[in-house]
Parts: C-alpha cells; sequence; structure tokens
C-alpha cells in the first residue's frame, strides 16, 4: 500500500493530495505491522511460538522486514529538502516506531539514529508548530529501545541457563542455572563486576542508563502541557514495567538459591549508602555501582547487590512514586 | 447540521487537484490523529520461583517451617518437569495459600498489546475544530486513499460517490452532537470516528466488487446507520466493555461492514424502490450480533465466542450476510407493523442463531460449515415464509404473524439438524462418526448437504412446522448421515451421495411415513439403522462391495459412482412408491443385485454397466413388487430369463404390475 502511494505520488499529475496520501498510508501502516508484529510475538519477545509452521514464520519475517522496509521509507520522505517541519517529524516518528518494533537488532538500533534525527527538529526553530505528541514519542523511543533490547538479551541468557546440562532433579537444575548465571557475570579482566565490565553488567547498563536514565531526563517533554496526558500515563507505565524488568534480574538470581541459604539483600533504607550513586539532575543518577566495602565479598555476593542496587536505585527514583500515575500526569509541572 | 457532504465530495472528486488549505488541513488532521505505541518487553517470572522466594520470607511458625522445609526438600529431589514434581508444586501453592501469602496464579501470557494515545493535551484540544470536520477528514482521507488505487469506484454519480454521501449523511444520527464545539473529544466520538473509516473502506472495497450495479444512496444511508449507530450506542452506555467494542470495531466491523453493502448491492433490483427496512430494526441485529459476541459465556463462564478466532468472525460475517439477504428479500419482516416487532424479530432471530450454532459446533460440522448450515437455513425460510407460515392459526383460529413465529421454526430446524446429524454419524471401526462424515464431505458439500434436506423440507408443508414428536427433519438428517457412515462409504463420491441424498430427501418428502418411520407401532423412536431406507442402501452397498471386492475393475465390476447411485435411486424410489410391499422383498433386491453382477460377470467383456443398469431397471420393479420377489428371482436362471424379465414379458402376481 506504501509503495502504491508513494508510486502514485510519483506521477506529475499529483500535487498537493499526495503529501496527505503517503502520510494517511504511512500511518496506517506501521498500525497494521505493529498489530501483526504483536501476535507474532510474547510479550518477552520470544518469536518461537510464531515459528511453529512454515507459513507463520515467513508471515512473522515478512512483518520484520516490512517494519525495516517501512523505517527506510519514512526516513527518505522525513529527509527530504521540501518535506514541512511538522511532516517530517511525523515520518521520523513512525521512522523510529517501525525500527524499534522490527524486533531486529541490527534495525532496532537504527530507531536511536531516526529518534535523534526527529528530536533535533523538536529542538529547533520551529518547535512550537510541531506536534507535541511526535516529539514526546521522539523523546522516548531511544530509552524503550535501549531498554528492549536489553531484555531481550537477558531473556535469551535467562533461557539458555534453564537448558545448561544437569541432572535431572528441580535441584541440580537450578545449580546450573545459578552457575549459567553467574559465569555470564565473571568480570572479563577478573575484577569485581562493575556496570558495563561483563556481559550482565553491560546487558544492565543498557536497561538502567540508556533506558532508565534516558527516560527520566525525557520528562519535560513528556510534561509538556500540549501532550495528551495519555501519552505521560504510557510513560510512566513503561517506566514501571522497567522497574518490574530490573527486579526481575535481582529475583532471577536469587530463585537459584535453595531457600534458607540466599543472601540477604541490604534493607530499603540503606539504598544510598548499600550501594555508590551518583546523583544526577532531574532525580535521575548519572551512575550505579558498588561500594568499596563490598570487594572482599565473594562472586555471587557481588552480582547480588549490583543486581539489587541497579533494581532499588530505579525504584527509589522513579516519577511514578512521588504520587499517583493519573495526579501527576494530569499536573503541569508534576510535584 | 450534518456534514458537509458536498464539500467531501468536492475534496475526493478533485483528488489530484486538492487545494492547499484542503491538503494543509487534511495534514493537520493526519499528525494529530491518535498513535499507538507498544508496551515494552517484560521478564516474567516463572511463577513457582516467584511462591519459592515468598516462602522463603514469609515469617512462619516452627512447625511451618518444617512443613515447608520439607515440602521444598521434596520438590528439589524430584525431576524436573515429571508428574511428581507437579503434583509438589500444586502442594506448595496450596501451603502458601493456607499461611496467608497472596494466591499465586499460573503462569498465564503477560497482556501484549498496543496503547492508544491522544495526540493533544485538554487544553490544546479546545482549539481543535469541531468533530464533525475531524469526521468529515477521516472520511475525504479514506475516500482519497481508496481513490488512488482505484479509481473507477468513485466517479460522478459512481457508487462510491453515492456511498460516502450516504456516510456523511449518517453521521449526524450515528453521532448527534458532533456539531458542537467543546471542550473536548467525547470518547464516542473519538471510537465513532475511526468506525466511519473502518466501514467508509470497507464499503467502498465492497463496491468496487459490484461496479456494474447501481446501488441507492438511501439504502446505503440506512444500512450506515444500522450498522454504526449501534456500536456507538453501546460505546457510550457502557454496558459492554468498551475494550470488547474496540476489538470489535478493529476485527469484525470490517467484514461485516463488506457483507452488508454487498448485500445491499446484490439485491439492487429486489427493492423495486422499497426502502431497506427500518433503521431500529436492522440496528437490533447488528446489536444483537454483538451483545452476542461480546457477552455469551459458557458454563464456567468463558466467553463462548472470541474476536481473535478468524473462525468465529467468519461465521457471524456468513450469519449477518444471510439475516441481511432475508431483510432484504422480506423487508416486511423486519419492518412489520412496527419497528418494534421487527427490532424482536431480529433480536430473536440472532439469539436463536447463536444457541444453535453452539449445538452444530459440537457436531461433525466445523465453525466455518455450521455458520454455512445457518445461512442456509435463514435463507430457505427467507424464501419460503409465506408457504410455511401463513397456514399457522393460534388458538382462537387467527392467523399468527409468520414473523412471530419464524425464529421458533428457525431453532426447531436448526435443533432437528443438530440432533440428526449427532445421532445418524456412526463411527465404522476406525474412524469416529465425525471423522467418516467429515472423509466424506467437504465444509462446502456438508453445507450442501443440508441445503438439499431443507429445500425439499421447505417445499412440503407440515414437515417443518409439523408434529414435534415425529421430527421428520432430524429422521431424515440423522437416516442420511447413518447411510454415510457405512463401511462401503466409498463405492460412492461425494457428489454421488449429495445427489442420494437428494433422492431420499424428495421422495421422504413426498411419501410421508414410508421411507421413515420415525415413530414405530410400539410408539418407541425408530432408530436411524433401523428405518426402511437406510436398510435398503445399506443392502445395496453391501451387495455392490462384496462383488467389488470378489471381483474388482480387473474382471469389469461395474457397481459403484454413477451406475450404484442409479441402482440406490431406482430402489428407493420404487419403495417409496410401495413401501408395505418392498419391505417383504428387501432380501430379494439384494438377491437381483447378485443375481445381475453374477450374469455380468460371466460376460464382462460384453456386458457394461449401461446393460447392467437396464437390466435392473427392468426386473427390480417386478421383483420388488412381486407378492414374492424370492420365486421371480429363482426363475432366473440366466441371462436370457433376466433379459425377458427386464423386458417386460415376464408376468408376476405383485401389485406393482
Amino acid at each position: 500500500m506504501m509503495r502504491t502511494a508513494i508510486v502514485a505520488c510519483g506521477a506529475a499529475a499529483l500535487l498537493s493530495a499526495c503529501t496527505p496520501l503517503e502520510m494517511g498510508t504511512a500511518s496506517r501502516n506501521l498500525s497494521e505491522l505493529q498489530k501483526q508484529q504483536q501476535s507474532c510475538r510474547t510479550s518477552t519477545g520470544d518469536f518461537s511460538k510464531a515459528y511453529q509452521n512454515e507459513e507463520q514464520m515467513r508471515e512473522c519475517q515478512a512483518t520484520s522486514l516490512g517494519l525495516a522496509k517501512l523505517h527506510d521509507d519514512m526516513l527518505k520522505l522525513a529527509k527530504k529538502p521540501d518535506t514541512d517541519a511538522r511532516n517530517a517529524v511525523y515520518y521520523y516518528r513512525i521512522a523510529a516506531t517501525a525500527a524499534w518494533q522490527s524486533f531486529d537488532p541490527n534495525v532496532m538500533e537504527n530507531a536511536r539514529e531516526a529518534a535523534r534525527s526527529g528530536l533535533e527538529l523538536c529542538e529547533g526553530p520551529d518547535r512550537n508548530s510541531l506536534q507535541p505528541g511526535d516529539c514526546a514519542t521522539l523523546g522516548i523511543v531511544a530509552p524503550l529501545v535501549g531498554q528492549d533490547i536489553a531484555t531481550l538479551r537477558f531473556n535469551r541468557l535467562k533461557a539458555m541457563a534453564a537448558n545448561m546440562p544437569a541432572g535431572p532433579t528441580n535441584a541440580e537444575k537450578l545449580a546450573a542455572r545459578r552457575k549459567a548465571l553467574l559465569s555470564a557475570v565473571i568480570p572479563d579482566d577478573g575484577t569485581a563486576p562493575t556496570p558495563g565490565a561483563t556481559r550482565l553488567g553491560a546487558n544492565a547498563r543498557l536497561l538502567f542508563e540508556d533506558g532508565w536514565r534516558a527516560l527520566a531526563a525525557r520528562w519535560s517533554l513528556l510534561k509538556n502541557d500540549r501532550v495528551h496526558p495519555s501519552m505521560c500515563k504510557y510513560a510512566v507505565d513503561q517506566e514501571t514495567e522497567i522497574v518490574g524488568n530490573l527486579k526481575s534480574r535481582f529475583d532471577e538470581l536469587r530463585d537459584t538459591y535453595p531457600v534458607g541459604t540466599r543472601p540477604e539483600p541490604p534493607a530499603d533504607a540503606t539504598w544510598k549508602t548499600s550501594c555508590k550513586v551518583v546523583p544526577g539532575t532531574d532525580r535521575a543518577p548519572v551512575d550505579v555501582s558498588l561500594p568499596d566495602d563490598i570487594a572482599g565479598e565473594d562472586l555471587a555476593g557481588q552480582v547480588h547487590r549490583l543486581t539489587w542496587c541497579l533494581w532499588k536505585t530505579a525504584e527509589m527514583t522513579k516519577k511514578e512514586k512521588r504520587s499517583n500515575a493519573a495526579t501527576f500526569c494530569s499536573s503541569p509541572t508534576g510535584n | 447540521m450534518a456534514l458537509p457532504v458536498e464539500l467531501i465530495i468536492f475534496a475526493v472528486r478533485g483528488a489530484f487537484r486538492l487545494g492547499r488549505a484542503t491538503s494543509l488541513e487534511l495534514q493537520a488532521h493526519i499528525r494529530n490523529s491518535e498513535l499507538e505505541l507498544p508496551k515494552v518487553l517484560t521478564t516474567p517470572r516463572d511463577p513457582v520461583d516467584a511462591v519459592r522466594d515468598a516462602l522463603d520470607q514469609a515469617e512462619l511458625s516452627d512447625e511451618q517451617t518444617q512443613r515447608r522445609d520439607a515440602l521444598l526438600a521434596d520438590w528439589g529431589a524430584a525431576e524436573a518437569g515429571s508428574a511428581t514434581s507437579l503434583e509438589i508444586e500444586g502442594s506448595i501453592f496450596a501451603f502458601a495459600r493456607e499461611v496467608g501469602l497472596p494466591e499465586f496464579a499460573d503462569a498465564g501470557e503477560e497482556e501484549r498489546g498496543l496503547v492508544t494515545i491522544q495526540q493533544w493535551s485538554e487544553k490544546a484540544q479546545k482549539e481543535q475544530v469541531q468533530p464533525f470536520v475531524r469526521i468529515g477528514l477521516a472520511l475525504v482521507e479514506v475516500a482519497l486513499d481508496y481513490a488512488t488505487t482505484n479509481p473507477g469506484v468513485f466517479g460522478v454519480g459512481s457508487n462510491g460517490e453515492r456511498f460516502v454521501r450516504a456516510l456523511a449523511s449518517a453521521v449526524d444520527e450515528i453521532l448527534p452532537d458532533s456539531d458542537k464545539i467543546s471542550a473536548a473529544l467525547k470518547p464516542e466520538q473519538i471510537f465513532g470516528e475511526r468506525a466511519v473509516a473502518i466501514l467508509a473502506h470497507n464499503g467502498l472495497s465492497a463496491l468496487q466488487e459490484h461496479i456494474s450495479e447501481t446501488v441507492d444512496e438511501e439504502h446505503l444511508r440506512d444500512l450506515s446507520v444500522s450498522i454504526l449507530k449501534p456500536l456507538v450506542k453501546n460505546f457510550e452506555n457502557g454496558e459492554i466493555q468498551r475494550k470488547t467494542l474496540i476489538e470489535f470495531r478493529e476485527l469484525a466491523l470490517g467484514p461485516m461492514a463488506r457483507e452488508a453493502v454487498s448485500a445491499i448491492a446484490r439485491h439492487q433490483r429486489a427493492f423495486l424502490g422499497k426502502r431497506f427496512g427500518e433503521n431500529e430494526a436492522l440496528g437490533a441485529v447488528t446489536n444483537a450480533i454483538l451483545v452476542t459476541v461480546a457477552t455469551e459465556k459458557d458454563a464456567s463462564g468463558k466467553a463462548i465466542w472470541s474476536l481473535e478466532s478468524p473462525l468465529d468472525r467468519e461465521v457471524w460475517q456468513k450469519v449477518y450476510g444471510s439475516v441481511l439477504d432475508v431483510a432484504i428479500k422480506r423487508p416486511e419482516l423486519f419492518g412489520g407493523e412496527s419497528d418494534a416487532a421487527g427490532s424482536a424479530f431480529g433480536r430473536d432471530l440472532v439469539k436463536t442463531v447463536a444457541a444453535r450454532l453452539r449445538d452444530l459446533k459440537g457436531s461433525p460440522f466445523d465453525e466455518s460449515a455450521a455458520a454455512l448450515i445457518v445461512a442456509d437455513t435463514i435463507d430457505v425460510f427467507g424464501r419460503n415464509t409465506a408457504f410455511l407460515f401463513d397456514r399457522e392459526k393460534d388458538a382462537t383460529g387467527k392467523a399468527v404473524p409468520w414473523n412471530a413465529v419464524a425464529h421458533d421454526a428457525v431453532a426447531s430446524v436448526l435443533g432437528s439438524i443438530s440432533a440428526g446429524i449427532k445421532e445418524g454419524v456412526a463411527d465404522d471401526g476406525e474412524l469416529s462418526g465425525k471423522e467418516v462424515f467429515k472423509q466424506v464431505f467437504s465444509e462446502d458439500q456438508a453445507g450442501a448437504l443440508i441445503r438439499v434436506v431443507l429445500d425439499q423440507a421447505a417445499k412440503t408443508p407440515g414437515m417443518i412446522t409439523g408434529d414435534a414428536k415425529r421430527d421428520e427433519v432430524k429422521a431424515l438428517v440423522a437416516g442420511i448421515a447413518r447411510a454415510v457412515s457405512d463401511t462401503n462409504r466409498n463405492l460412492l463420491s461425494s457428489d454421488d451421495w449429495l445427489e442420494v441424498a437428494a433422492i431420499v430427501a424428495e421422495q421422504a418428502a413426498q411419501n410421508p411415513g414410508r421411507l421413515f418411520k420415525i415413530v414405530g407401532n410400539d410408539g418407541k423412536h425408530v432408530k436411524p439403522e433401523e428405518e426402511f431406507a437406510v436398510r435398503l442402501i445399506g443392502k445395496v452397498l453391501g451387495a455392490a462391495a462384496d462383488d467389488f471386492r470378489n471381483r474388482g475393475r480387473g474382471s469389469g465390476s461395474v457397481l459403484f459412482g454413477p451406475t450404484l447411485k442409479e441402482v440406490l435411486r431406482e430402489t428407493i424410489e420404487t419403495a417409496a412408491d410401495n413401501a408395505a410391499v418392498v419391505a417383504k422383498n428387501e432380501d430379494a433386491v439384494i438377491g437381483l443385485v447378485n443375481k445381475i453382477n453374477e450374469l455380468q460377470g460371466a460376460s464382462a467383456q460384453s456386458f457394461g454397466h449401461r446393460e447392467w443398469l437396464r437390466l435392473f431397471r427392468g426386473a427390480s420393479k417386478k421383483v420388488l413388487l412381486s407378492d414374492d420377489g424370492q420365486a421371480v428371482l429363482d426363475g432366473l436362471q440366466d441371462l436370457e430369463a433376466l433379459r425377458t424379465l427386464a423386458s417386460g414379458e415376464h408376468r408376476t402376481g405383485g401389485n406393482g404390475e
């Protein structure tokens, strides 16, 4: 359909009707492809159910390719020199969303680029005439892509850990899972597991820094008084999901220990001292690591504490915590 | 105030010459439409892990701690995924609930989905155009999009133009207050705007297939109101969950709209200047389908219909189309003397159909075939209403309006089909009855089979609306299903079986009580396999199969396919003419079949299927209608004697001569 519209719009006779046609078609294509993609994957990003037969597999692969193509087409339209800035932002928003939802890691990375280009316009001289909802979306796409890439990686790691060779009993399976998860965080250089230094650490960083912190930095966009509260509510809900995902990572590690032998996490009240949190502006911490006094702990203990710190830092600084989402989003400045 | 129809038409007709102002307005409309964003991925936790963690952190008494440790130790030692492990997991969950921990549900897939986001804040909304303009622009957008790829559908005076006019003029009835500028769009206006766009897109698509028909604008307007008004009204009054209504709009509205517009286009000549029927009455049908699909639950509280299931959607699409067909062909049914009567008819019909569809779904028919049968039943009733019901009288002898009893009759006949098919199909030792039936008949053929029975029944006074104890439709369906279940069924093709079914149905209808007794002399129900017609078919099939097995095609056996079908026709027609005499000679006719097979086998090279049939046709009546068919048969020593008998020179003492 998209191609038809573009071809039609290439004809010389088609003048002013061309742009609305392209825009409408683009929006419908995105909606259609997103819905198809939803039926191809689970909420964990698992496509295996959709690949139960060849026909489904082909359809789902075509959906991913369709989203990648939509991203490319939209980017071209956005970058055309004669494209109105208001429409360009609209095209960038569709391009970024399409790339994000392709669930092809290479294409997902393109979402960040599209969002960055769109945001430049959002902050440029035409900013007051642009659709604030498009700009708000562009502002949060990159962190949400970061979170999704991180979650995909972790879920795959978890699936691999669950399939590690082990004896037949539940206890043996758990031990194998723990070993696999811990081996994933052994520091590459033998030092303590700080964010970014290990596979799991890199993943946590992706989720926390590219996701959580970037999202937190975008609240000014989301709190623009011309952005509908439903956008703010959406962002708060996704924020809650991200905190949930960070908690899940902590839980996943603890789950592998037999009951009664699990290391105890610090009390919530000691969060700031138990973790090395460097505060930034807009309440979003700029760094989270482990305090020096933990260096003596064993590897498992350090991993346990680090995943706890990431989760707690996110939970303690999340926007929704200040009040409920509805109140927070309906207030012009937040509280 | 109505939507500015002419402006919309002008905008669309000048598709490629839109004024700059209109184009900019349209672009702004598209940019300002709501957008959809997906939820982020999650890392769900295994519920067993979660409950073990909760138990680890719970404050337990010493006794509880001991029990917990024992349970968890047992779980740890159990083989992962084994029955024992699952049983222990059940005990762990039960223990968690017992010690006051929140109930841990089984892992269910988390809700996926897209979140719809409005583009403007309430403040900005105040600066927005009035809802009418938004809806008008949405209509222009769809029409423009469609006109680009299908210019033929939108020429001057075309169906496309009439449809867009019709839809635009219907908006003030569907969304009455949309001409008023308000602080914010009402939720039903946002909901309705998208519904209008979906109807427009699907309606134009359906009209493209009927480009040679001229469809009346007034009918399209009535139709638009009858489809959209119930949806919007339900959204407004909140009796059905909005999430369900949105699902209905996204998944079912398009196919139903296509079906409806096609029905209008198909039957243009049937209108002859009449209106399409009252909006309320047709709206009642849409509403009844909506309510049924959205709210019907089984005994366990589980929804019976799923909008996500393409099969369920197809079922209601077919039913909707068939109800609309009847509404067009017999508008007096839906208009009646009052709108209320028409609404009640439509509503009752849908309720009836929903109940019977549930029964049929459990029979050998899958959803799609069941829908076909229901649609056919409605169609047959629509075509035969006067014939079927004009004789209905109430207790005082006053004629009952047939639309007051028609849905009962639809219910009754669908019930008969469902019960008949369930009673009739039988396993053959290898396949279940359901599998046997499906092996013989494809979905379309199963529908055709039932149509054969229904057509015959509808043409026969009293067969459908007759005595409930002598349910002829049920007996007929059961008998045919049982005959088809015969282990020798493969000697006939599916098409041959359909013809045999038509013969049986016609003869049974014209000769009541002969081929199907239904109630025995002792007052008891006669089982399908005991019915005369079924016995005869079974015996002829048996004789044919014996010959085919013994000789096969290599030795020239001819009694299969069309030849066998003709033998069955002769036998059934003769039996229906004089059941009492034929019943005495049931075995003799099988003897005749065997005899002809034997003689044909002896000179297969010069004795083909035509000769076989000629001899059977000539001789069978004499054997079947004789006082002693076996004696006639015994006299046939050779081919010559058979030929003499078949040519009519032989005299019998029977009463059939």
